[in-house]
């Protein structure tokens, strides 16, 4: 594959480094027009990079999940969406001494709008990072990202976005939003970043990053609950908003 | 204050200008220190950089043994450093091409003529006094106004509050200088940082007794007799414990200079329960690169407010910095960026939370038209450790027309669980109902425009000096008429 | 019998104190109407009883049932029979009422295990919601998650109906309601009133005492209480307002 378009990093990566001689694989996926596909993922160990052509109004939905446990495995996902296409790209990560989806999604054609969602988990030493290019070069597409994670003891996560509209994609929605729920010795680091050239577009991110609302502990612990048990279903509640948007059949 | 008096306060701000072909007429005294060439202080009078200069520099200052070593050392350090490859396009500027130091008595001989038509139509609208015309296009002479001066002066004495330009500063209180000079930034920070701590000149020094409330604004341009070489100021703010202080800089008129380079450093230390603001309003001519190095250090239950309001300049690289050292330290960031066709305005905050229950707030309110980029760049940074802390970020821009850009650059970087971090960033244009709504009133499509220009900068604009404030709003009519075809 | 006893308590919060020595008997069966002026500190009582953890109780105590529940976690007090009705109930996004409620019934009512089948639990549930008023959807949406005022407050006393408790705390419950809600759950506290059951109702006005008639009214200001006495009391108040009641 050719040079793999990413976004702005930290300075200082805080994530452990991948060890040598990592098996490396490739994958394409062709998507034609007007249908619709799931496709679902396995993490592997090892570098994957993944090509996804979703042609005019087809629909294509990628699920990445963890199955087995996984140790190092970085994904490359780059997307190229014909006029009127879909793409939804599903996160499903825990677990990994160092896991990273990496995905730069180019919406080449009018009409066409991609989703992202992302659900976290890290505990332990684990090391997890999520990358998005949303790459508007058209008018009229569409963009939504939404990452949640939670880490606990002395995991790790990294989400960094950008999304670039260019100056021909007027009329673009372009969201990204990634929140982080952090517990014990735990880190973040959020980098959403926006380069934004056409004027008619709307265009935004939010991040949050912090620990469990002490008022909702309160009112679930008021309720009988315990503090595990009522820290455990405000996260499982994190979760369900990334939840309901996901296809039915992949819950 | 009277309406003007807003630009009575850049008139102050003079900055002595060469002619682009003419040789600066020198006043020697002649010195032997130099050796045989009998015409002292040549170097620094000529552009360029070198360590002759910096020494003639410091010589001509007549400065302590102390303060021209650190210029010499932090001119190696400016050495070594290789330009930030990071936000805007800096390879234009020519080092060896810039006058670093002119002395107020070095004459400046132009005509009216040779000021930019811009510029002139500019002063035009804001309704600037002729007389003050000239003097901000560096056609005349200083331009003063002693009587407010020395009534402040008095009660300030009476406070026990010293406010003087650095290098007076430097002179009759050298030992508060060198104990805090350069402690916030040091000259290794950064390159540019690097330069200015070689070649500074002007600024202003401020410092507050204990307790002290200083319910006057301190404004740069009650610093009269001080020499105004204003592309390398260096300011320090030193607020002891419980005290206040507001300062503000700037000028919505545009200052014109062919000097192309404004690299200042201001450093300012809130000491426990001390809250200083300090609020600049910038509008260098569009030829100016404004890059500038501003960070406090706050301690316990200390505030500081930076209120940042960036409008000329081909290029402004500034984001200032807050330092949260002690617990209950708050830090807040507002932010004002407006660029036209050429300018690229690169500014934002850090807030670096180095205790628990620290706060910091930044707010950045950016607009953009014909090809103008805004981008936002920012830091926040919460180590392991420091609980309770919280911070917001919140970053919009407006992108009047097609060809406009804005980028927003934001760094989360935490480290700790028992924290609260939010940020939020929207990017769009000026909504077509609400420009209809308004014309649908009787309002041009200018008027339009800048009402809702000025109500969507209205959070930060709000807390800018009413003086700066009402000239800042006719900045913006300006150049929204500008922009309507 | 498990009465509520607070003496003597002494209530800060950073630093300041806002509780400045109160003292209360509340018996099951019985329904103490407590008013007073914003500010007095009335939800201050509530939260502290409730064990919010930025409320710091310097002196005095309360029991339960002669059990000292000062030094209990809020789950602990639940479980030991003391339910709190919010002013403001936090909204829970992603957490649906019906398991979150569920999960808190079998902490509490079934403590020895053999938790209840879903759906009896699902049935005992949408009982309490019709008897409120609530539509059957509410079940399944996230906690208060764009609920309305009223809404909000008919849930907590579903909540209330359903874990059953020995004291049950109303903080400010009529605020914030219009007339179809006030009278909805007043009259759904009124059914749950009972001779196991001690409720302390926290009022700034005396709206929903037209529904619910008080064995004893307190006036609270400024962190203590300064009258006790029958219903007539609240008479008082509406005719003399609390600026009357201060010079006693």
């Amino acid at each position: 594959m050719s040079t793999f378009l990413t976004t702005p990093r930290p300075k200082k990566d805080p994530l452990r480094p991948y060890p040598e001689n990592l098996a490396a694989q490739t994958m394409k996926h062709n998507v034609p027009a007007g249908e619709e596909v799931v496709i679902p993922i396995k993490l592997v160990s090892g570098f994957v990079d993944i090509d996804v052509q979703v042609a005019e109004a087809a629909h294509a939905t990628v699920i990445l999940q963890v199955k087995n446990r996984v140790d190092f495995s970085r994904v490359q996902l780059h997307g190229i969406l014909k006029k009127d296409a879909k793409f939804h790209l599903v996160g499903d990560i825990s677990g990994g001494q160092r896991i990273e989806v990496k995905a730069w999604i180019e919406l080449r054609e009018s009409g066409s709008e991609a989703k992202v969602s992302g659900m976290f988990t890290g505990a332990g030493a684990e090391h997890q990072g999520m990358h998005v290019l949303m790459e508007h070069m058209a008018p009229s597409t569409r963009g939504d990202i939404f990452l949640r994670g939670v880490y606990k003891e002395e995991s790790r996560g990294v989400f960094t976005g950008l999304i670039r509209v260019a100056k021909d994609a007027q009329q673009t929605n372009s969201y990204f939003k990634d929140d982080v729920l952090l517990f014990d010795d735990a880190l973040a680091e959020s980098l959403p970043t926006l380069e934004i050239l056409a004027n008619d577009v709307k265009a935004s991110h939010g991040s949050t990053t912090g620990r469990v609302d002490d008022e909702q502990l309160f009112y679930l612990m008021s309720r009988g609950l315990s503090k595990g048990q009522a820290s455990d279903m405000l996260v499982s509640g994190f979760f369900e908003k990334v939840r309901e948007r996901l296809p039915k059949s992949s819950v | 204050m009277d309406r003007s008096a807003g630009f009575r306060a850049c008139a102050k701000q003079k900055i002595p200008m060469p002619a682009a072909t003419k040789q600066p007429v020198i006043n020697d005294i002649a010195s032997q220190q130099f050796g045989a060439d009998p015409i002292a202080y040549s170097f620094m009078s000529k552009p360029g950089l070198s360590e002759r200069v910096v020494k003639e520099i410091s010589h001509y200052k007549n400065e302590p043994e102390w303060m021209r070593a650190q210029r010499l050392r932090a001119l190696k350090i400016f050495d070594s450093k290789p330009m930030p490859t990071w936000g805007a396009d800096l390879s234009d500027i020519d080092f060896q091409s810039i006058y670093y130091y002119l002395r107020p008595t070095d004459k400046v001989a132009k005509t009216w003529d040779d000021v930019p038509d811009s510029i002139r139509k500019t002063y035009d609208r804001l309704g600037i006094p002729q007389a003050e015309r000239k003097y901000l296009a560096g056609v005349m002479a200083q331009y003063e106004s002693e009587a407010v001066y020395h009534s402040l002066k008095s009660q300030l004495e009476k406070l026990g509050v010293i406010f003087l330009d650095m290098d007076t500063a430097l002179k009759k209180h050298p030992d508060i200088v060198k104990k805090y000079f350069g402690t916030v930034i040091p000259a290794g920070d950064n390159k540019l940082a690097a330069l200015n701590s070689a070649v500074w000149s002007g600024g202003s020094f401020v410092y507050v007794p204990s307790g002290v409330r200083v319910e006057i604004p301190l404004q740069a341009y009650f610093r009269i007799n001080a020499e105004r070489a204003g592309q390398f100021e260096r300011t320090l703010i030193v607020a002891e414990e419980g005290s206040y202080v507001h300062y503000v800089e700037g000028c919505t008129a545009p200052i014109y200079t062919a000097n192309s380079l404004h690299a200042a450093v201001v450093e300012i230390i809130v000491k426990k329960g001390a809250r200083v603001r300090y609020t600049t309003v910038q509008n260098w001519s569009k030829n100016v690169y404004n890059l500038v190095t501003k960070r406090t250090y706050v301690y316990e239950e200390g505030t500081m407010e930076w209120v940042d309001g960036n409008f000329g300049s081909k290029v402004t690289m500034k984001y200032p910095s807050v330092y949260l050292l002690g617990k209950g330290a708050k830090g807040d960031v507002l932010s004002l960026a407006f660029a036209g066709a050429g300018q690229h305005q690169d500014a934002g905050g850090k807030a670096i939370h180095g205790a628990p229950y620290t706060s910091s707030k930044i707010v950045s309110k950016s607009v953009s038209k014909e090809s103008g980029r805004t981008s936002y760049r920012g830091m926040v940074f919460i180590p392991h450790g420091m609980k309770g802390c919280k911070s917001t970020v919140i970053c919009d821009a407006l992108l009047l027309d097609e060809h406009s850009r804005s980028d927003t650059y934001p760094t989360m970087d935490i480290r700790e669980s028992d924290t609260q971090i939010t940020h939020e960033a929207t990017v769009g244009k000026i909504g077509e109902n609400q420009l209809f709504y308004l014309m649908s009133r009787g309002l041009s499509q200018a008027e339009a425009m800048s009402m809702v220009v000025s109500g969507f900068i209205e959070p930060i604009a709000k807390e800018i000096p009413l003086e700066y404030a009402v000239e800042m709003n006719r900045l913006i009519e300006m150049e929204m008429e500008g922009s309507v075809g | 019998m498990k009465e509520l006893s607070v003496d003597n308590l002494h209530v800060a919060i950073d630093g300041n104190e806002i509780l400045k020595g109160l003292s209360l008997v509340v018996k099951p069966g019985e329904v103490h109407a407590l008013m007073g002026p914003n500010g007095s500190g009335k939800s201050t009582l509530a939260s502290t009883l409730m064990g919010h953890p930025r409320y710091e109780i310097t002196e005095g105590s309360v029991n339960l049932g002669g059990e000292d529940i000062a030094s209990l976690s809020p789950d602990k007090r639940a479980k030991a029979g003391l339910f709190l009705s919010f002013q403001y109930p936090a909204e829970l996004s992603g957490v649906s009422l019906q398991n979150f409620l569920r999960t808190a019934y079998n902490n509490v009512k079934r403590p020895s295990g053999n938790p209840i089948p879903v759906l009896e639990f699902r049935r005992m549930l949408l009982e309490n919601m019709k008897k409120l008023g609530m539509d059957e959807k509410f079940a399944g949406r996230s906690v208060n998650e764009g609920f309305s005022g009223g809404e909000k407050k008919r849930a907590e006393i579903v909540q209330l109906a359903v874990l059953d408790p020995t004291i049950a705390i109303l903080d400010e419950t009529d605020s914030g309601l219009d007339v179809d809600a006030l009278k909805a759950v007043a009259q759904g506290i009124e059914a749950l009133r009972g001779p196991s059951l001690g409720i302390v109702l926290i009022t700034h006005y005396s709206r929903i005492l037209k529904y619910i008639e008080p064995d004893f009214v307190h006036i609270m200001v400024n962190g203590k209480i300064i009258a006790s006495g029958k219903a007539d009391l609240a008479h008082q108040i509406e005719e003399k307002g609390y600026e009357g009641m201060g010079n006693r």
